[in-house]
């Protein structure tokens, strides 16, 4: 093929490609109406996008079996059964305890929910509890408890951070904060309840306010790895042993630093947790709240009080309500 | 000509063809696109199932319309159904693996509006405006059985029976969303996903700093960053409105507003009764975009439509945005 050859072979290209395009040109002119839609053609044939894959977007409960047990040492034999006192003023309705009450029961011994004055209930208790109470106490009843604790009750604070709560009737609706009143009696014992909430929003249990709490080195409880608690507020105490911790990506609500706040704190024969939700039926053995309730009633029954020997003053009417009844109170042994 | 030329010849025209049939799609685009366009989708008020329909419907006419180069997404909206606004993400998302997609926050793209323009290539916000919220809220179930009134089939039938089970399932819907932010926004976003499912939210201008948004700039910066995305200089800005949502506004209210070019128009675009030439009512004044939501009229800018002169004028040379999108 000469160069002459090329050059025609050239044309022809051109000319052939030019043709293809004019005709082209010429059809889109005529058939260049408004652009339509392809109806979804290829809509639902693509695979689902990697962000909405089931792996990486369900959350799995944590798994919730197990049963609150008191340990086989601490179960009543005969007549040596203890007595364990919950606090009236707490905000804590029986069922809300259910779970713990429940395995008081079969370890045999005996849960009251205090019906006459403190100091009254508190004689021949071994253990108080008092849970999330809507009333501070008295100085007079501090001082019962104090007693109580010196003589090796104890005693098991639960608080809650301050909550809102929202009551709403048909023509109005009120918002009010809902505070745990424990200033007077934790402060007996160097303890503080926060009010602020906690919160993880990486590490929970389905929910940001869900945080998962761990054991520390001095709670003595090996066998405990991660406790649910459902909206709790941070709990410290003066000498105190931290015996729960969340973990460090926990927050404290508005604008806390992320740390790692303690939730459950020892000083002497008195234990703080600061929350009560945990507690409940259906959360009481979530991860390992089974088993730290199990601990907390063995710290309960652990106490080596010894029954008051001097009975104390008699009341003629007893009375469910928080304000005491005048006692003596060098009346009990100290 | 002997026998090897004829071959030659053959495969050469064999050559033109193939040449030609390339060229050719190109050269139908060209003739049936003409001036290229950039769309403009608004995303306003609450979304729902019907308003995600018409947005994403939208979407997919940008999408398969060969004379959009790209899509401006003007959103002014805080949110709504989780399930709308995932599908009004994944219309996005789609649209934005084909065109360039510049997202332009107004007031507020909070929760369900900021999941709806993640999958953008841009987002550009004001100082004042408001974006985040990534996040999923819900009415908790309230205990209601056993009861003696409504009888139901099985125990979560009429409520939830559990409040920690009702919290995973907003926590799977959580975790959707911010997977979708995450991958979305890349390395673009400051924030950790910890930080991200606070579901704070950020003004424009801490949301530049945090990679929530990408630059301060009005929707007239939006479409210009659109069109330089899509590599056009000479385009023609189309406000898409959808036809089952006009908003009126009360004749005082609309008469006191500094609305520019305030239409009349017949009491037939309410009640369909009579035609557009029956007389005005004067109190049946709305805005010409949504009077003409269909662009009945081209849109001349400054709020107006003119219906005589239809496309010529549409063609906004200087790449502004009409006011009724900016103001």
């Amino acid at each position: 093929m000469n160069r002459t050859d090329l050059g025609e072979y050239a044309l022809v290209v051109v000319g052939v490609a030019l043709a293809v395009v004019l005709v082209a040109v010429l059809v889109g002119a005529a058939g260049g109406g408004p652009a339509t839609i392809d109806a979804d053609a290829d809509a639902n044939t693509s695979a689902p996008p990697p962000e909405y894959e089931p792996d990486a977007v369900v959350a799995e409960p944590l798994e919730s079996t197990g049963e609150v047990t008191v340990p086989e040492s601490l179960r009543a034999g005969d007549g040596d059964g203890k007595t364990i006192i919950i606090d009236s003023s707490s905000r804590a309705q029986t069922e809300d305890v259910q779970p713990l009450v429940v395995a008081l029961v079969r370890a045999g011994h005996e849960v009251r929910f205090r019906d006459q004055t403190l100091q009254q209930s508190l004689e021949g208790a071994d253990a108080y509890l008092r849970i999330d109470p809507g009333v501070e106490m008295s100085p007079r009843d501090v001082a019962a408890v104090r007693e109580f604790t010196d003589e090796g009750g104890r005693v098991l604070l639960i608080g809650e951070p301050n909550r809102v709560r929202i009551s709403q009737s048909a023509f109005s609706a009120s918002i009010t904060t809902q505070r745990t009143e424990m200033t007077t009696l934790a402060s007996e014992y160097g303890i503080v309840f926060g009010t602020r909430y906690l919160y993880d929003t990486t590490t929970n249990d389905g929910n940001f306010k869900n945080v998962l709490a761990e054991p520390t080195d001095a709670s003595g409880a090996p066998s405990l790895d991660r406790v649910a608690l459902y909206t709790a507020t941070r709990v410290q105490a003066r000498d105190g042993q931290v015996i729960l911790r969340t973990p460090p990506s926990t927050k404290l609500s508005n604008a806390g630093p992320a740390d790692r706040y303690p939730v459950a704190v020892r000083t002497g024969n008195v234990l703080a947790l600061g929350d009560k939700t945990l507690l409940e039926n259906g959360r009481h053995n979530v991860a390992d709240n089974d088993a730290f309730i199990s601990y907390l009633l063995a710290f309960t029954l652990s106490g080596d009080r010894e029954p008051s020997l001097e009975p104390t003053t008699p009341t003629p009417t007893p009375t469910s309500t928080p304000t005491p009844t005048p006692t003596n109170n060098s009346s009990t042994d100290a | 000509m002997d026998g090897d030329d004829g071959a030659t010849y053959l495969v050469l025209v064999v050559a033109g063809l193939l040449v030609g049939a390339a060229v050719a799609p190109v050269a139908v685009g060209l003739t049936e696109q003409g001036t290229p366009t950039i769309a403009v989708i608004p995303v306003e008020g609450s979304i729902d199932g019907a308003s995600a329909t018409a947005v994403t419907a939208q979407m997919e006419r940008a999408r398969a319309d060969p004379s959009v180069a790209a899509v401006v997404l003007v959103v002014n909206s805080p949110g709504g159904a989780a399930s709308a606004s995932e599908t009004q993400y994944l219309a996005a998302k789609r649209l934005a693996e084909e065109k360039p997609v510049v997202a332009s926050v107004d007031a507020i793209a909070a929760s369900g509006a900021y999941y709806t323009i993640a999958p953008s290539d841009e987002i550009y916000v004001k100082p004042a405006s408001l974006v985040g919220s990534v996040g999923v809220l819900a009415t908790l179930p309230q205990p209601v059985e056993p009861n003696n009134i409504i009888g139901a089939t099985g125990p979560d039938k009429l409520s939830s029976d559990s409040v920690r089970e009702f919290k995973y399932t907003t926590e799977t819907l959580k975790r959707a969303f911010a997977n979708a932010v995450m991958t979305s926004r890349g390395d673009a976003l400051e924030l950790s996903r910890a930080e991200l499912t606070e579901a704070g939210v950020y003004s424009g201008a801490v949301a530049v700093e945090n990679g929530m948004a990408d630059k301060i700039g009005s929707r007239a910066t939006a479409v210009a960053a659109a069109a330089e995305r899509a590599g056009v200089d000479d385009y023609t800005v189309e406000v898409y409105r959808g036809q089952s949502s006009p908003r009126f506004v009360s004749q005082a209210a609309y008469v006191a507003s500094d609305a520019p070019n305030k239409t009349l128009v017949s009491p037939s675009y309410l009640t369909g009764v009579g035609t557009e030439a029956s007389t005005y009512g004067t109190y049946l004044m709305v805005p010409p975009r949504i009077a003409y939501p269909d662009r009945t009229g081209a849109y001349l800018g400054a709020g107006a439509y003119e219906r005589e002169n239809r496309t010529a004028n549409a063609t906004r040379g200087d790449r502004s945005l009409p006011a009724e999108v900016s103001a």
